[in-house]
């Protein structure tokens, strides 16, 4: 296939597909993950895992990522089929913010990026890790803790309110094969009933088509938003001189010793990291260079970016309602521009 | 399994790897195999779902039965004709289209797009100079035992950046850059005679200065977050193509422009030269 002459149009085309290739495997990993999830995984047998206080479920969900390491793109698919589950929210939410962060390779390659410095040293490359970690892990409990008294119908998609039949001692009967024998038997959740019709016992191969299915149909659904959040920050990365934004984020930045002092800066790095794109286990390796902004504005952009970004936005519509998504995102931002603030207020002090 | 594909095309085709002897690409190395397996299980997945599309499977109740609550099924969208055929047309048109026209490669208005502020002056790890006595590369980081180290000299510096044939010392343009950022290290390379070859940079609309900027495409991940780490360089000829390649002699000086120093290389000659045999820096 010949390929034509850099363009306009060109520049788009390859941003874009650079960022389709990076992350559908990725992608492609969750959906697969989802599948086994969906057939192989008994409903609510998550609830066998987790404690049985919320409280210590939402910290522990903060912690899976160390366990799980799943980027941002993987654990979309992920998440809304352990919702179908009966993965509580709370914990599902808290895992799904965290894991992009709180997992070992962004915490190494994090590290990687802001050792050898100048003016930096083990030090404060351990300073930044721990601290990107710890304060990302803070924040996703506190999501958990703030949507865990929240209705799911305030919160998702009505495609995945519906919660999956409860698996009972004959946890394999999901198929509608033709069998001779009635059935009775009993769900406890809300469309408990008796019914005495066609049932299954499925086999080993049909749990695999089942699976299969499943990681297909979530794959088509996710990569479909994903492209449109792909196409659109290739339009920024092509078309809005970067240097420019910098040049007003970094003209905000000052060294004076008042909170605050970097409102702006925190602000577009955040808005920078959000337009980006970039994958949590590489944004680190940007921003640890950017000699020129405040430590603050450098910690909002990395815990920023991971949560909530333009491709992502387009992947949780396929989970959230947009009048939940919205003023989760607006305070994220907040939030995380308050703790940036407070970040570099601290270390001026210091 | 157009998706599978397309992914198979680009990595067997080799388009998809920045390469050697090529300016063009999408990704780094360690991102290709990923894209392999991922071609491979996706055309695997639809082949599978194809054949055993006659198996009726994960159906969660019977549909002689009314029920009333929703139900999903593999189907894209809402299950409607109208449903399908939208997420069809979003799912195939834009990868399609982007497959068949992209240029592998980047015009010379997004690289000047990409480039960073010279308030925020990004240099990889791997092209800063390493002040430790010992050194014998120039890839070898600086860490907080280094920066305690006894002054860093001139001969220090040619342990690690040997003059070539011509009596000049050959670095990378993020070298150049990275000396800037060290006054120890500034104050040696100062005056000094440099070769360096690099990509002449666009200008910008409305710039009429003689001084233009050569640079080195670096890649962390993809094409995505590949910039151009640049410096300036004086009295080019006028008739410097963008993004054509030049070797350049000169001497290094630095300038202060809103307390942030600037590399500049005073040019002694320019030429027009092949391309190198990385294109792209990783």
């Amino acid at each position: 296939m010949p390929t034509t002459d850099p363009s306009s149009l060109g520049d788009i085309f390859v941003v874009f597909l650079g960022i389709l290739f990076e992350g559908v495997p990725y992608i492609l990993l969750g959906t697969l993950i989802s599948g086994i999830i969906d057939a192989y995984l008994p409903n609510n047998a998550l609830d066998r895992f987790l404690p049985k206080s919320n409280i210590l479920s939402i910290l522990m969900s903060g912690l899976l990522g160390l366990l799980l390491p799943v980027c941002e793109c993987a654990v979309v698919p992920v998440i809304r089929r352990l919702v179908k589950k009966g993965l509580p929210l709370s914990c599902a939410l808290t895992y799904m913010f965290s894991a992009p962060i709180v997992n070992p390779i962004t915490a190494l390659s994090t590290w990687k990026a802001f050792s050898n410095r100048p003016p930096g040293s083990w030090e404060s490359s351990a300073m930044m890790t721990c601290s990107r970690l710890l304060i990302a892990y803070l924040v996703c409990v506190g999501i958990g803790f703030a949507v865990r008294n929240l209705r799911p119908n305030l919160i998702l998609v009505p495609k995945l309110l519906t919660k999956e039949p409860e698996d009972d001692s004959h946890s394999d009967c999901h198929h509608c094969e033709d069998h001779s024998h009635d059935h009775r038997h009993e769900h406890d959740h809300d469309h408990c009933h008796d019914h005495s019709h066609n049932h299954n016992h499925h086999s080993t191969s049909s749990k695999l088509v089942a699976a299969t299915r499943t990681a297909q149909r979530d794959f088509l659904d996710v990569v479909l938003y994903f492209s449109a959040g792909a196409f659109l920050a290739a339009l920024f990365i092509t078309k809005v001189k970067q240097s420019s934004i910098e040049e007003l984020a970094s003209g905000f930045n000052t060294e004076s010793l008042m909170w605050g002092n970097d409102l702006i800066g925190v602000s577009i790095m955040m808005a920078l990291a959000f337009f980006l794109s970039l994958c949590s286990t590489s944004d680190a390796f940007l921003v640890a260079q950017m000699g020129a902004f405040t430590v603050g504005s450098k910690l909002a952009f990395l815990i920023f970016g991971p949560m909530v970004d333009l491709k992502l936005i387009f992947l949780y519509s396929t989970i959230f309602k947009k009048k939940f998504l919205t003023p989760l995102i607006i305070a994220l931002f907040f939030i995380i521009g308050m703790i940036g603030m407070t970040w570099t207020y601290l270390s001026l002090q210091s | 399994m157009l998706w599978g594909a397309i992914l198979l095309y680009f990595y067997q085709s080799g388009r998809l790897l920045f390469q050697k002897n090529t300016a063009s690409g999408y990704l780094d190395i360690s991102f290709c195999t990923p894209v392999l397996l991922a071609g491979i299980v996706l055309i695997i997945l639809g082949l599978f779902n194809f054949f055993t599309k006659n198996i009726e499977a994960h159906c969660h109740h019977d549909h002689s039965e009314p029920h009333n609550h929703s139900h999903e099924h593999p189907t894209l969208g809402n299950g409607s004709l109208m449903s399908f055929l939208f997420y069809s047309f979003f799912l195939i048109t834009p990868i399609t289209i982007a497959s068949v026209y992209t240029p592998d490669r980047l015009s010379a208005q997004a690289i000047l797009n990409k480039q960073r502020s010279k308030k925020s002056p990004f240099v990889p790890q791997q092209f800063t100079i390493n002040k430790s006595k010992n050194s014998t590369g120039i890839n070898t980081p600086i860490t907080s035992d280094t920066l305690a180290l006894p002054a860093f000299t001139l001969k220090d510096f040619e342990a690690q950046v040997p003059k070539n044939e011509n009596g000049r010392y050959p670095l990378e343009v993020p070298e150049l850059f990275y000396t800037a950022n060290d006054s120890e290290i500034r104050d040696i390379v100062s005056g000094l005679p440099i070769v360096t070859i690099g990509q002449v940079m666009p200008k910008n609309k409305g710039d009429e200065s003689e001084m233009r900027r050569i640079f080195r495409l670096y890649i962390e991940c993809c094409i995505a977050d590949a910039e151009p780490l640049s410096i300036s360089i004086s009295k080019s000829p006028q008739t410097l193509r963008d993004l054509s390649w030049v070797k350049v002699k000169g001497t290094m000086t630095y300038q202060t422009e809103n307390n942030v120093v600037v590399p500049i290389l005073e040019v002694e000659s320019v030429e027009e030269t092949d391309k190198p045999e990385d294109q792209s820096l990783y």
